[in-house]
């Protein structure tokens, strides 16, 4: 299982650095897009209410600047963002322009338990309870089976979670679909499924999640959102009657989980060819029914029976790392979308094969000591890269240090690595072709201590980090390592405290020994002992 | 002085690590001062052909910007820097405004070296044979005291070092001093002392090198900045009659280099207070002489006998930290007159108290990917309110200081929160209003339910405070040497248990030895006594066996007695029978008798 290919798009395969995996991996994805075709990309900070920080960047082409939040250009208006900020308000503009919606009703803080009890018995049962502003599926309740499952849930999204305007609407069985556009164009279509895994009729429970983690590992958008073997999978488990070590027949998909958001372990599955037309066009309607709504997501709830949906949310930033990253179906490259709209002009520009390391990047304004970072661009056109492998004397004595140096002064990008056999992986890319085939030679050179006995040259195609690194496995301190570190400390601590406690104890022992009644009567005889011994 | 311990000027303290930025240390130092009056501070990389990573960084205040490169500021006329880059011609200026600079020409070494020689002996050995553009002492011979030193020198200057054009001067004896000018003031004197080691008639030289190196490393100023030992060392070490493996004598100091540069080695000693006026008149003199220099490193010797000054040459991008931070006297801010220099509106500002992260500001212009970085300014003007407690609890502890993080953000406070043990985290909060600080400090102390605080313990804070809240943990080194220390406390301890172990295993064994020696002891009387007995019984059987024996004795005196008197008996009788007739009647038949025996 070590070596699991790359299944998404090949300019992102091993692109994209732990700051740009998760929660900013449409930032991420977008900017680089945007660096990579040489525009000028700036990240930046600002605060809100509660001086929590926010990234932001943007993109400028020449004196056109754009900014953006997440996948959310400026082309959407404040007004949009506002609109489909509250569910409401987006209901009412698009039932408005005949865009279909469930049915319902919006309650705030001034109506009572009784009031939305009320107008449930007016409904058909099931039915959807939601907040008007809750994101991420937070404090969302559907298939609500009866006004006594209802009265229970009431308190608790308003009274324990805290939404005071919720929304009570009908519940729609179907597929929810999260779909993307711009303008008239549709860009694809996801869907979510609850965490799950499928049998071959040989692994078990256990290791078939073991076997999806490590998939999952791979994906910059999921990477650390593995499933988790807890109470509510082994629960989910039993009730088919299985346990860990169960086998699962061939074909056959366990369902791990109810929830099928990605954090829970869900999967994004990429739908766009199951869209027709009439669904297209009920999320093209979408936008359209918001004035300055330019580029959005929307989830919706697809009826493939009667070929119809309703639409239960606008989001002017959605998220993109599902599209460009599904578990199954094909990449969508959204953030190419998303810079072709933008700055159409550099539509054909070539894409540099470097990225940027968001890490460092991201730092000093995480950290709050910068306001704003700007990229350096990569440097213009097709990128080549090579890969060597140096044998002989090549490790301590300075190798790296200075394969790095030569590197940086041809304009080379790459990383040096020493590898566990003794010899040295070097990865150089650059625009000059001739330049990186000959740096065969300088590897051959090494420095004044190195005894260089064979170079091994194989081509390189894919993407490299800007700049040089020395890879250093023992030295790199993620937080991780630090978190191992620590807990390193403490069990240290810990022994310590043992063997201090050990320490006293023998001592308290020796002391009793010291002080016993035969110790003390037998001093004469271990007196003449001594005086003998001399 | 062989400490390098610095005394740190109060505003510094906690704003850079004792082992300082290296050759960034002026950038920081400007930069820091500025952006805590507000100016904002951008860094930026500059292209070059070496693809080399220059940083280089802009002041900006109220619409105008000032760009420097290290401690050299856009004030500094392209005129000036012509003229201290030259060294020839920065004597050419000096010397017009009447001031003492050493004797000298310019050569050019690719040609003839013969016309270099002939003027070196016009001069008297020893010369000072320098390139004559160069910074921080490099490829500076100070000493060259001979016709075969010189061509050596000169091969080695043209050959290895490649330089074209190099100057040849008198030699001046003396002290060196470096004095700092802005705007034509003296701000800063220091003495540098060459490399030097003090000897402790103990440890060798190399071991004495290894120790000041060491001790270098708390100086933000010298940390990097290490004696090597090369050729120019080891020539000296020589001279003295000396190697690496000698050991000197306890308070003798030997001076490992001529010059006395800190960059090589040298020790930065402040003598500002000192410094004679008619010194401090020249030096200004002499900056007032070079048109156009905002502020300027003075190179000058002076001789200890004649007081007489020489200026040898003027820097342009002098080492702020070398005043900053000596290695012994008074530190100087002379940070704070450059800031006044270029941005005299913000001279009167309060300086703030906080500090950013310069190296995770550095850090992605380093690695290439970021092009330019823009500080993030300190909130408020001046001084904020600062605090230190240390929030004593139990629970989860990563809950809890992420809580504390956001609550501080929330509420404005800088600063940071850092488990010190296992049960003990200090938390350093800055704010305007020393108010919000004790209602932090209360939230701490309720804190989210992961969490129980037990007690709060204020102390006191008065340096400075970074910006942002962080979560600070140890650095790498820092946890590396913690662990290092911890397990070797542990390997202590353990050795002693051992120690323990085994000395009470002895005493265990001495213990049993003696029981059974106390037992076999016992054994022993028990014979004994037996023995006693049987002899006492023995004895009781003599005694009886000895009356037995007296009695036996009496007997047997009785019998002799009676013996005797029947033996007086008998002889009576004897008598008798000799004195009677018969017996005398039978004599003849006896004597014949005796003589047919006696015949036989």
């Amino acid at each position: 299982m070590d070596e699991i290919d790359f299944k998404w798009m090949p300019h992102h395969e091993g692109a994209v650095p732990p700051a740009g995996q998760g929660k900013r991996i449409s930032t991420y994805t977008v900017a680089l897009e945007a660096w990579r075709r040489g525009l000028n990309v700036q990240f930046y900070s600002v605060f809100d209410d509660e001086n929590s920080l926010k990234v932001r960047y943007s993109i400028g082409n020449e004196n056109r600047v754009h900014h953006f939040s997440l996948s959310m250009g400026d082309k959407v208006t404040q007004e949009a963002f506002d609109v489909c900020a509250n569910k409401e308000l987006t209901k009412q503009y698009l039932s408005k322009a005949g865009v279909p919606v469930p049915e319902g009703r919006m309650f705030n803080e001034n109506s009572d338990e009784e009031e939305i009890i009320n107008f449930a018995k007016t409904m058909r049962f099931p039915v959807v309870l939601k907040p008007t502003d809750g994101n991420a599926g937070k404090g969302v309740f559907a298939n609500i089976q009866s006004i006594d499952e209802l009265r229970g849930i009431i308190p608790y999204v308003r009274g324990v979670l805290g939404f005071k305007e919720i929304i009570v609407e009908n519940y729609i069985p179907g597929d929810e679909f999260r779909i993307c556009v711009i303008e008239d164009r549709l860009l694809g279509a996801m869907n979510r499924r609850p965490a799950s895994i499928l049998g071959d009729g040989k692994h078990s429970v256990k290791q078939l999640i073991d076997q999806i983690n490590q998939i999952r590992k791979m994906n910059p958008h999921l990477t650390s959102r593995l499933i988790k073997k807890d109470r509510e999978v082994i629960t989910m488990l039993e009730r088919k009657g299985y346990n860990m070590n169960s086998i699962p027949a061939d074909g056959e998909r366990v369902f791990l989980r109810e929830k099928s958001n990605l954090s829970a372990g869900g999967d994004a599955i990429d739908v766009t060819d199951e869209l027709t037309q009439n669904v297209k066009n009920i999320a093209i309607n979408a936008g359209k029914a918001i004035p300055g709504l330019f580029h959005y997501g929307v989830d919706m709830i697809v009826d493939k029976e009667n070929d119809t949906g309703v639409i239960l949310e606008v989001n002017a930033r959605p998220g993109i790392g599902g599209h460009l990253f599904p578990m199954e179906g094909k990449p969508r490259d959204f953030a190419k979308e998303i810079i072709d709209y933008y700055f159409p002009e550099t539509k054909n520009d070539v894409r540099s094969w470097l990225f940027f390391d968001f890490d460092t990047v991201l730092e000093p304004i995480k950290n709050r000591s910068a306001a704003s970072v700007q990229l350096t661009p990569p440097p213009n056109g097709n990128i080549h890269g090579k890969k060597y492998i140096i044998s002989g004397k090549v490790q301590v004595v300075g190798y790296r240090a200075w394969i790095k140096r030569q590197a940086l002064l041809m304009n080379l990008h790459g990383y040096a690595e020493n590898l566990d056999d003794g010899t040295v992986l070097v990865v150089v890319a650059g625009t000059d072709k001739e330049v990186v085939e000959d740096f065969k030679s300088i590897c051959f050179k090494g420095p004044e201590k190195a005894v260089v006995e064979n170079v091994e040259q194989s081509d390189w195609n894919k993407p490299v980090k800007i700049g040089f690194d020395i890879i250093q496995k023992d030295y790199k301190l993620t937080p991780f390592d630090l978190q191992r570190a620590e807990k390193e400390k403490e069990r240290i601590v810990q022994e310590k405290e043992k063997i201090e406690r050990e320490k006293d104890r023998l001592n308290k022992k020796y002391q009793r020994v010291t002080t016993s009644k035969s110790w003390k009567y037998t001093y004469p005889l271990r007196r003449m002992i001594e005086l003998l011994k001399k | 002085m062989e400490n390098g311990n610095v005394t740190w000027l109060t505003h510094l303290e906690e704003t850079l690590p004792p082992e300082g930025y290296g050759n960034r240390l002026s950038m920081f130092l400007i930069a820091l001062e500025a952006w805590r009056r507000g100016i904002k501070v951008n860094f930026f990389t500059i292209d070059n052909p070496d693809n080399k990573i220059l940083v280089r960084y802009s002041l900006e205040y109220e619409g105008k910007i000032h760009r420097f490169e290290s401690s050299r500021g856009d004030k500094l006329t392209a005129e000036a820097y012509e003229i201290c880059e030259n060294k020839h011609m920065t004597k050419e200026y000096l010397a017009k405004a009447g001031l003492k600079v050493p004797n000298g020409k310019r050569f050019d070494i690719t040609i003839e070296h013969n016309e270099i020689v002939e003027y070196a002996t016009s001069l008297d050995f020893p010369v000072v044979v320098k390139p004559l553009s160069e910074n921080a002492g490099k490829g500076v011979f100070s000493n060259v005291d001979s016709n075969e030193n010189l061509l050596e020198t000169l091969e080695y200057l043209k050959n290895v070092l490649g330089y074209d054009e190099i100057l040849v001067e008198e030699y001046i004896p003396g002290t060196e001093y470096r004095i700092l000018t802005i705007n034509g003031k003296v701000y800063g004197a220091v003495n540098r002392i060459p490399a030097n080691v003090t000897g402790n008639g103990t440890d060798t030289i190399q071991q004495l090198i290894d120790k000041k190196n060491e001790s270098r490393r708390l100086n933000p100023n010298i940390s990097k900045k290490k004696i090597k030992i090369d050729v120019e060392v080891l020539n000296s070490i020589n001279r003295m009659g000396y190697n690496l493996d000698s050991i000197p004598a306890e308070g003798e100091r030997l001076f490992l280099r001529a010059k006395s540069n800190v960059s090589s080695g040298g020790d930065p000693v402040d003598i500002t207070d000192e410094l004679p006026s008619a010194i401090r008149e020249i030096a200004e003199k002499a900056a007032k002489a070079i048109p156009g220099l905002d502020m300027g490193g003075l190179d000058i010797i002076i001789n200890p006998e004649s007081g007489e000054s020489t200026i040898i040459e003027i820097n342009t991008k002098p080492m702020i930290g070398l005043h900053v931070f000596p290695i012994k006297g008074k530190p100087r801010d002379v940070v704070k007159p450059i800031v006044d220099l270029y941005f005299p509106e913000t001279k009167n500002k309060e300086r703030s108290n906080l500090y950013f992260d310069f190296e995770a500001v550095l850090a992605p212009l380093d690695n290439i990917s970021v092009k330019q970085v823009e500080v993030n300014p300190p909130q408020v003007e001046g001084r904020l309110h600062s605090s230190k407690f240390h929030i004593y609890g139990d629970g989860n502890g990563v809950a809890y200081r992420n809580w504390v993080r956001l609550t501080a953000l929330k509420h404005g406070i800088q600063g940071h929160i850092q488990k010190i043990s296992s049960n003990c985290y200090e938390v350093i909060a800055a704010s305007i209003d020393a108010e919000v600080i004790n209602n932090f400090k209360s939230m701490c102390y309720n804190g989210p339910e992961a969490f129980n605080v037990t007690e709060i313990e204020d102390l006191h804070w008065n340096k400075s405070v970074n910006i942002g809240f962080k979560i600070k943990r140890e650095t790498e080194e820092e946890l590396r040497l913690r662990i290092k220390k911890e397990k070797e406390k542990i390997q202590h301890l353990e050795e002693k248990v051992f120690a323990l172990q085994s000395q009470y295993k002895k005493k265990l064994q001495t213990v049993k030895d003696l029981r059974a020696g106390k037992r076999e002891l016992k054994e022993t009387i028990k014979k004994l006594v037996e023995e006693k007995q049987e002899l006492k019984r023995e004895l009781k059987k003599k005694k009886q066996e000895n009356i037995n024996a007296e009695a036996h004795l009496k007997k047997m005196d009785q019998k002799i007695k009676q013996l005797e008197q029947e033996s007086g008996e008998l002889s009576k009788k004897y008598k008798n029978v000799i004195n009677s007739r018969s017996w005398k009647l039978t004599r003849p038949l006896r004597k014949l008798n005796s003589a047919r025996d006696g015949k036989k």
